[in-house]
């Protein structure tokens, strides 16, 4: 699963929970492995991108360290700025960990980079 | 070009050597655009039932020069040096080069009728076509390719020319041949209701003339060169046979039991008019089949794929490999899906049609359930969802619950696996969603 994954994931399914986003990360095995850099794409996503989770997100897997606190002016233009967030969105890969609910705990599973969120019975 | 299609039978059978220096051809490639050496030729490709239009547009981006496009079939005029091109369109299934056109004049007495239909090719240009099936081969071909002299042949000869060597048989009695002739067998496809021969009979006096005029020995098993005779009423048209292996077979490596054909998701996507940085999403993907095909059409955008069966997941994973695609696979339902509000641009999908997978009860309970989180998932006023369903009465229910969130628009009628099917072009109103 990679982050820009997470960031769109919530748990806000769950029955009763209204803040299920964003989920934690609890990391067994991570992957990083080098990806094609495409600016226009990371531009074009960042938009998508809720960055203080991503943030988070990022500082729980151990890559935190370089992010800004927030998108910079003119970001799109920022090759340097594009190429953390790209390296962060895309070449950081949870094989093996959870997604953890924030306000219920409840554990997701990731397994082989799959998260299994599907909901149990009394979840719906 | 030959005689414009749709010209009445009954006029003179006028051959035509596949697409050569032909008037018709000149008012869209001047010849002078033609490089040294090089010669115009026709490549038809079929093309699924319902992407005709997608598959023109797409060739008429690759080759740069005018596509026409009948049902079930699209027809590219390019130079020869470039045919090989247009082994990268996604839209299409088989690609055969022209020999040639013909319109011919149909008696209805058999015998006759098959001379008719056979003789005009034996002035079409087999070089050429064979030059470029040649260009397709996987191995360099070494084949020669002598003709004897074309002289007019009258009609006894013709017949007894038929007679004595519709006997060919495959491989072991083979008259001997000079070993760089390729073998060949001849495939008939024919429409209309009144002809006077069957399919075999005029594959079998085409196969007779090929074999004697160009010298090929026949081969129904081990052939080199597939010849395809179709006859469409009095409209005959003879190609060879490029593709040995379809091209909508070419991402998947894991089929599950209603696996997309590659070309058919490349016109789902197509539907959805996706541009770059998007966010597509297919809810139920099965093996994740149009993702696939997504990450190698549309590298600019991010694909999440969803499932809940967990054989389809396995697929999935498999299909989705190597990683390194801005893509994602999760276990979801569909009915649940856990995105974020306004967080998707597009959903493309292949719902069940409720034959090999699931119900139809069931997808009485589906389609309602999706539509409704894929309107809350979507980007309101310029989300879209492109859904290919075969259970119009499901959709059709599902879209009267989700009515203000959905606007359905164009619905293309696709033949998947021989059922016809509905690839529904919806588009997500500005309301926002609420329960």
């Amino acid at each position: 699963m990679k982050l820009f994954t997470h960031n769109l994931l919530t748990s806000s399914i769950i029955k009763g929970v209204t803040k299920g986003y964003p989920l934690k990360i609890v990391s067994r095995k991570v992957e990083i492995s080098e990806k094609e850099f495409n600016p226009e794409l990371i531009a074009r996503l960042l938009s998508r991108v809720e960055w203080s989770a991503l943030c988070e997100a990022a500082e729980s897997v151990g890559h935190g360290g370089d992010l800004p606190t927030s998108v910079p002016e003119n970001a799109e233009k920022d090759e340097e700025f594009l190429r953390k967030a790209h390296h962060v969105l895309m070449e950081i890969e949870v094989v093996d960990g959870d997604l953890v609910c924030p306000e219920t705990g409840r554990q997701f599973p990731i397994q082989n980079g799959i998260p299994n969120m599907l909901l149990n019975e009394g979840e719906v | 070009m030959a005689a414009p299609r749709g010209s009445p039978c009954g006029t003179q059978s006028t051959p035509s050597a596949g697409g050569l220096a032909d008037s018709s051809l000149d008012g869209h490639l001047p010849m002078a655009q033609l490089e040294e050496g090089s010669y115009l030729c026709e490549i038809e490709c079929t093309v699924t039932t319902g992407l005709e239009q997608i598959a023109k547009e797409e060739a008429e981006r690759l080759a740069g020069s005018r596509v026409s496009a009948e049902r079930g079939k699209i027809a590219i005029q390019l130079q020869n040096t470039n045919a090989l091109k247009l082994l990268s369109l996604h839209s299409v299934d088989n690609l055969f080069v022209v020999v040639g056109r013909s319109s011919v004049a149909l008696s209805g007495e058999k015998k006759s009728d098959l001379i008719q239909v056979t003789k005009s090719f034996l002035h079409a240009d087999w070089k050429r076509a064979v030059d470029v099936w040649k260009c397709f081969q996987p191995s360099p071909v070494e084949h020669d390719l002598e003709c004897r002299p074309m002289d007019s042949w009258t009609r006894s000869e013709m017949c007894s020319l038929m007679l004595n060597t519709s006997q060919h048989d495959a491989a072991s009695d083979q008259p001997s041949h000079p070993l760089n002739f390729p073998s060949f067998r001849v495939s008939c496809h024919r429409v209309g209701a009144n002809h006077s021969f069957s399919s075999v009979e005029a594959a079998g006096y085409l196969g007779a003339a090929v074999s004697s005029y160009l010298g090929w020995p026949v081969s129904l098993r081990q052939y080199d060169v597939e010849v395809n005779l179709n006859v469409d009423n009095c409209l005959v048209c003879i190609t060879l046979t490029l593709t040995r292996a379809s091209l909508y077979r070419r991402n998947i490596v894991h089929f599950g039991p209603t696996t997309l054909k590659a070309t058919i998701c490349y016109g789902l996507l197509r539907f959805a008019e996706i541009e770059d940085g998007e966010v597509v999403v297919d809810p139920m993907c099965g093996t994740s089949a149009i993702a696939v095909e997504g990450v190698i059409c549309f590298p600019g955008c991010f694909f999440v794929t969803g499932e809940n069966y967990p054989e389809a997941i396995d697929r999935s994973y498999q299909n989705m490999q190597p990683r390194g695609r801005p893509a994602d696979v999760v276990r979801w339902d569909a009915c649940h899906l856990p995105l974020r509000d306004q967080s998707v641009d597009a959903f493309v999908s292949d719902l069940p049609f409720g034959r090999r997978v699931g119900s139809r009860g069931d997808n009485r309970r589906l389609y309602p359930g999706v539509l409704r989180e894929m309107a809350r998932t979507a980007k309101c006023g310029t989300g879209r969802a492109v859904l290919l369903s075969q259970d119009t009465s499901a959709m059709s229910a599902a879209l009267k619950v989700t009515t203000p969130f959905w606007k359905r628009t164009i619905t293309h009628w696709i033949n998947v696996g021989g059922l016809k099917a509905g690839a529904y072009l919806l588009k997500r109103t500005s309301e926002p969603f609420h329960l």
